[in-house]
């Protein structure tokens, strides 16, 4: 009898044990019921510091609510999010950029944020419409919330101390010409003549980016691009002068094509300033808090009469939810959108206002533009003022390509390698406007069957 | 009473076999035969495996005859073949040779030294040799600019076009060497002392030795290895994913292979049915290069 106790007390303590395994006691029975959130998120130093930070921020407003961030570097995030989604294992917050669901069906992929925190109306009240695009379902419903614009060719960073060193004021660049002066006049040469530093280096995603916003500023925009054909056409002079314009900058030995992965020949000086979104400044300084990173807009191309028209092919930053949701778990996925579009300040504030900063960019939040815009002088950092004018001048001037073809695929993948090429002297500007009308008339054909 | 004892515990036995061989056979073909079959499938849709799905018949195909992507690619692979695998053969077994001729320790020394990049990760090794080779002032760059009086600022290796995969196939011949060099090792062990007794007796040179006794000898290590590292020329991925960067495949394109435009395709381009009509066509020359391999090894070798 005694012998049969035990083993029932052995029994029964397993069983308890196991029931608290099972259920969670630690988090969830016994404990105040917890929401767990799982939220991948971009891999990158300034953006790491900037989530973890708003993470604090808003457990400590929502404590039902944990945010379990999971930062995936950028490839990996870019080839995992759709497949996890067919696969059924995504987490319920995602981010992406907007260009990797590029006309896709979303309303496949996540959960609807229209009617429910907001109706469509609204989220045209809280972001600028254009960034809503890629995030429209065929039902005419959003399905994801763009709060900013991530790579794009809105201008580029620089070196602070090699622009004083050299007497060169950022400032003062207004045009194409006067940008190209002042690379050269920031060129490094060495005895033998080759470049030791190159005034201007071009980014792989940006300088495609550029190539096609050069096309599109000197008004060939329909030329380029029929999308009711589905045809590219390349073989216009408009393309012609922007690619003779980029090669200058290699035939006149102010940017060397050779001198590395500008990730790492910026920071490490190689190179006085980058093609790069203002983001650039951000990253930069987080990943280098040693240096001293400014901003100057894109000027306009060709002279400044002529009508400017940026981001050809633009990503928006974008949080996405699992369509998987329901229940507590919808709940606090909600929360945490809505808590992001009522109180923007909070969340968008912690960049710009951090040294050095996480983040400086465009941002797609109305509310938060227009609270800045009233901010009193001494209470705006240089990094808010940047980012204020980078949206007033950059999204307005987004007008993006009515392409099929994501951006991963067309600026990678395709257009860079190309103008890689040219860079390298491995290919004629010809050739290679005749290869990419061919190319890319292909492709978009094949997305529009 | 015995005969029917022996019955039951032969169809125990049977039964037992049937479970055995069925689980793995299931697992086969759950992990193997129905992925090849839904390959195929897929090579005939338009589909990025959640949002659409359509079938297209031979569209996937004829875009793939008319791709110069996948033409440059499939050169490249070819290129990484033939330089890699005959002179990544050719040094392993020269090492081979000469780490033969030591005894004791020094011969155990050296197969380590040569074996440890071998059990280094492809992506550890991959990242310490993009910075050897970091254009005009990487180590290599340096050293070689040093020792050849070559311009510093025209070494540029990964990052020019024209010797970007030649600068990845080098990093490749160089990890794997310890492993050749192993099997190589193994093979130069086996030939009998007898017959390199008899060539001294005849006055033949070490080097006469062997290339008449030593390669000849080692023919079933030579094809083994020539058959492996083809394959592994066909499926290269990591290392140029890893080196190549922004983006992979680069500069211009020049070190792009298959499965890496396969990798694009399916996960950048969300082609997976173009992805799986590139992955049929590696499939198809993987499986000649190991009917090659499993025909070489049908001969019988004696010494």
């Amino acid at each position: 009898m005694k012998r049969f106790k035990k083993a029932l007390l052995v029994v029964l303590v397993f069983a308890f044990a196991s029931t608290c395994f099972l259920f969670g006691a630690g988090q969830g029975t016994f404990a105040a019921k917890k929401v767990t959130l799982d939220w991948w998120f971009q891999d990158w130093s300034g953006g790491n510091a900037w989530m973890r930070d708003y993470i604090v921020k808003f457990e400590k407003k929502y404590p039902g609510i944990h945010l379990n961030y999971i930062p995936i570097p950028f490839e990996e995030l870019n080839v995992k999010m759709i497949p996890s989604i067919a696969q059924g294992n995504e987490p319920p917050i995602m981010f992406g950029y907007d260009e990797w669901v590029a006309a896709r069906d979303v309303s496949k992929l996540f959960l609807p944020q229209s009617p429910d925190p907001y109706t469509v109306d609204e989220w045209k009240k809280a972001v600028y419409a254009p960034t809503l695009k890629n995030v429209t379902g065929p039902d005419g419903n959003i399905y994801g919330y763009p709060f900013v614009t991530g790579a794009n060719a809105f201008g580029f960073i620089y070196h602070k101390d090699l622009f004083r060193e050299a007497g060169v004021d950022a400032e003062a660049i207004k045009s194409w010409d006067d940008l190209k002066k002042a690379a050269k006049k920031l060129t490094v040469y060495n005895p033998d003549g080759s470049i030791k530093r190159s005034g201007v280096l071009f980014s792989y995603t940006e300088a495609a980016n550029t190539f096609l916003d050069m096309i599109c500023m000197q008004e060939a925009r329909d030329k380029l691009l029929n999308p009711g054909k589905a045809e590219w056409n390349f073989n216009i002079p408009e393309a012609k002068r922007a690619m003779e314009t980029l090669k200058s900058f290699v035939d006149e030995k102010i940017y060397d094509p050779r001198s590395g992965d500008s990730a790492i020949t910026f920071p490490n000086k190689i190179g006085a300033m980058l093609l790069q979104g203002p983001w650039g400044v951000g990253a930069t300084m987080t990943s280098f808090p040693e240096l001293n990173v400014g901003f100057l807009g894109m000027p306009p191309y060709p002279d400044k009469s002529t009508k400017l028209q940026l981001g050809s092919v633009v990503s928006y930053g974008t949080f996405f939810l699992s369509r998987r949701l329901t229940d507590s778990k919808k709940d606090a996925a909600m929360t945490f959108i809505k808590e992001l579009v009522n109180n923007p300040a909070e969340f968008f504030d912690i960049p710009f206002y951090h040294k050095p900063p996480y983040w400086v960019g465009v941002i797609n939040s109305k509310a938060y533009i227009a609270e800045l815009k009233k901010r009193p002088e001494n209470k705006m950092t240089e990094y808010a003022k940047t980012a204020l004018i980078a949206t007033e001048k950059g999204l307005p001037a987004v007008h993006p390509l009515d392409t099929k073809i994501s951006e991963p695929d067309l600026i990678r993948n395709i257009l860079f390698p190309q103008m890689q090429k040219v860079f390298l002297g491995k290919e004629s500007i010809d050739k290679m406007l005749s290869y990419l009308t061919k190319y890319l008339t292909s492709r978009e054909k094949e997305l529009a069957r | 009473m015995r005969k029917e004892l022996l019955i039951r515990k032969r169809r125990q036995l049977n039964l037992f076999l049937l479970i055995v061989a069925s689980s793995v056979i299931t697992y086969y073909a759950l992990i193997g035969v129905w992925p090849f079959i839904y390959n195929i499938y897929l090579t005939f849709r338009k589909t990025d495996i959640i949002t659409e799905d359509k079938f297209i018949g031979l569209s996937n195909y004829r875009f793939l005859i008319n791709d110069p992507i996948f033409w440059k690619s499939l050169w490249h692979n070819i290129y990484y073949l033939m330089i890699m695998v005959p002179i990544g053969a050719f040094t392993s077994l020269i090492i081979a040779a000469l780490i033969s001729k030591t005894k004791g320790i020094a011969k155990k020394l050296y197969t380590a030294m040569f074996f440890t990049p071998v059990v280094t990760s492809m992506v550890a090794v991959s990242l310490v040799w993009t910075l050897l080779y970091f254009p005009k002032v990487g180590l290599f760059a340096v050293v070689l600019s040093k020792l050849f009086n070559i311009n510093q600022n025209n070494l540029t290796f990964l990052h020019n076009p024209s010797i970007a995969l030649l600068c990845i196939i080098i990093m490749d011949i160089w990890r794997d060497t310890g492993l050749r060099t192993v099997i190589f090792l193994a093979g130069i062990d086996e030939i009998p002392d007898q017959l390199y007794e008899a060539a001294r007796i005849d006055g033949t040179s070490a080097i006469s030795q062997f290339f008449r006794l030593t390669v000849p000898l080692l023919r079933p290590q030579i094809i083994f290895i020539v058959a492996i590292y083809s394959i592994n020329a066909i499926r290269v991925f990591v290392q140029i994913y890893m080196m190549t960067g922004n983006p992979p495949g680069g500069p211009a394109n020049s070190t792009k292979v298959l499965a890496l435009q396969m990798y694009q395709e399916a996960f950048y381009s969300l082609r997976f049915g173009y992805a799986a009509t590139i992955s049929l066509v590696m499939f198809i020359m993987l499986f000649g290069l190991v009917i090659l391999e499993i025909k070489s090894f049908q001969e019988k070798w004696e010494y």
